[in-house]
């Protein structure tokens, strides 16, 4: 029998509540400091002014349209980075030669800032919804693309050689070991293109928009009101979170579908 | 017909000679050992008749009709099926879709032992066991030859007994035709018509020696009881004995 404070600890619910602690505690001295000190709140925001910024701007439904437009063009700009960008690099797997060739190209883009090419961006697709998707499809391509690679090119050769034996062709090859034994790679590739998207959408709001959490950060912080700064902060982390979730919750279906139907 | 003629194979990897002017025949219905020291190149053979590997010169020559299953030395799972799932790979590419032949199935994992774990994964499972699954994703392929190389290395030996029954029993109502790479004397003797003895690298076919244990039927367990068993095992263990 474990002893009751173990118990307590190892419990979920109790690890969750636990997790809670640091940022309650971090939260109530950051209040407690400085809500007597007008100047420390220039600098700094203040929690209970955070909270009252959230809850006004939610009762006039601006934040939740910020909230749903960012969320909307890095969403879209996640799926069509990765899912591109994945068709492509497993197809890469095809023909060694394309892939050689290719390869310079693939890392300069992959490494070239994407965010150097906002303005042009907003040149091209105008100041709409629609640059600011490309901003987020081409920050997450690349990533998306090298990682497919690298997993489609990681199978060891020995399977390869077991699915000869059953005189497999090319294409079964590939889908009944390269995709399954890539999926690893796409479902990293996912979680670091979180980021990646959700900068490239902030990017294309934050030069040109007028609307959605870069536009609320850029107009909060020309006023110098840090308090609704880190309002859209708070919001694209909850974006960030949110994202996580999903990855979270397909991988698995993700695998077991692609046995099944591949 | 399922026989296989090899006519004077040669293979060097990286200039270093492996395989030199090996010949041996395999006759249709027939069970065939190749012995010999290890790193001899026994799986570059079973690598070339299945062609995964091309000879530098020699021939091998196999009715292109027939269907050829080979089990390689590790099990190779995939660790993202599960075992059953495993098992039914190489049926999947042969009709290029999931096959479920529920029945067939349950009986391959009734006779070797894996009652009740068709749905784990490789990776909580012994290294016996995993060869077993292996196995049986040959078997369900249903070749009319079979390469086997080293099928009975990680199995605890009343399993050893129980699968070699059951490859019997295989051979003899499929009238296959099974080459067995081995390192194990007696696994050899039990189960071959006639086994071939590597020399060292580069490797030839040192001495063939026709088995005959007197049995009607072949069986793993009589064949080890046969008075001739020691005979044999004698004259397979004084050639080795001087290849180091």
């Amino acid at each position: 029998m474990a002893k009751p404070e173990e118990r307590f600890f190892n419990s979920r619910l109790s690890l969750n509540i636990i997790r809670l602690l640091p940022i309650i505690i971090f939260i109530v001295v950051w209040e407690l400091l400085l809500r007597n000190n007008r100047e420390l709140i220039f600098f700094f925001g203040l929690p209970s002014k955070i909270a009252s910024y959230i809850y006004t701007k939610i009762a006039d439904g601006s934040l939740l349209y910020d909230f749903g437009l960012t969320f909307i063009e890095a969403l879209t700009g996640f799926l069509l980075g990765n899912i591109f960008g994945t068709i492509f690099g497993l197809s890469l797997w095809f023909s060694k030669r394309v892939f050689e060739i290719s390869k310079p190209y693939i890392i300069a883009l992959g490494s070239a800032p994407i965010f150097a090419l906002a303005p042009l961006m907003i040149i091209w697709f105008g100041t709409g919804i629609f640059s600011k998707i490309m901003m987020a499809t081409l920050s997450t391509l690349f990533v998306a693309m090298f990682q497919a690679y690298s997993g489609a090119s990681d199978v060891n050769n020995d399977y390869i050689n077991l699915l000869k034996t059953f005189k497999a062709n090319k294409f079964q090859i590939f889908r009944k070991l390269i995709i399954p034994s890539s999926v690893v790679w796409v479902i990293s590739a996912f979680k670091m293109n979180v980021g990646f998207a959700l900068l490239g959408a902030f990017i294309g709001e934050y030069i040109s928009s007028n609307s959605g959490l870069g536009h609320l950060i850029l107009v909060a912080s020309g006023l110098f009101d840090i308090s609704l700064v880190l309002v859209g902060v708070l919001m694209m982390v909850i974006i960030a979170l949110l994202l996580n979730y999903f990855i979270a919750l397909i991988e698995i279906p993700l695998k077991k579908v692609i046995v099944k139907y591949l | 017909m399922n026989g296989i003629t090899i006519e004077r194979l040669t293979k060097s990897f990286n200039n270093n000679i492996i395989i030199e002017d090996l010949s041996l025949t395999l006759e249709s219905n027939g069970i065939y050992s190749i012995i010999g020291p290890s790193g001899c190149g026994k799986s570059t053979i079973l690598n070339m008749i299945s062609e995964l590997l091309t000879p530098d010169s020699g021939k091998i020559n196999t009715n292109k009709s027939i269907r050829l299953g080979y089990m390689l030395q590790e099990n190779l799972l995939l660790p993202w099926r599960t075992l059953k799932e495993n098992s039914l790979l190489g049926v999947e590419i042969l009709n290029n879709q999931s096959v479920k032949n529920d029945d067939k199935i349950k009986n391959y994992f009734k006779l070797f032992d894996l009652n009740g774990y068709e749905n784990y994964y490789p990776d909580s499972l012994s290294g016996g066991m995993k060869q077993r699954a292996a196995l049986i994703r040959t078997l369900l392929y249903s070749p009319d030859i079979l390469l086997l190389d080293e099928p009975f290395s990680n199995l605890d030996y009343d399993i050893k007994l129980k699968v070699q029954n059951y490859l019997l029993k295989y051979f003899y109502e499929k009238k296959a035709t099974i080459l067995l790479v081995t390192h194990d004397i007696e696994d050899a003797i039990a189960l071959s018509d006639k086994i071939y003895i590597l020399s060292e690298k580069p490797s030839s076919i040192k001495k063939s020696i026709d088995v005959d244990l007197g049995l009607q039927h072949k069986n793993p367990v009589e064949a080890r009881l046969s008075p001739k068993f020691n005979s044999y095992f004698k004259e397979i263990w004084e050639e080795l004995k001087y290849l180091g």
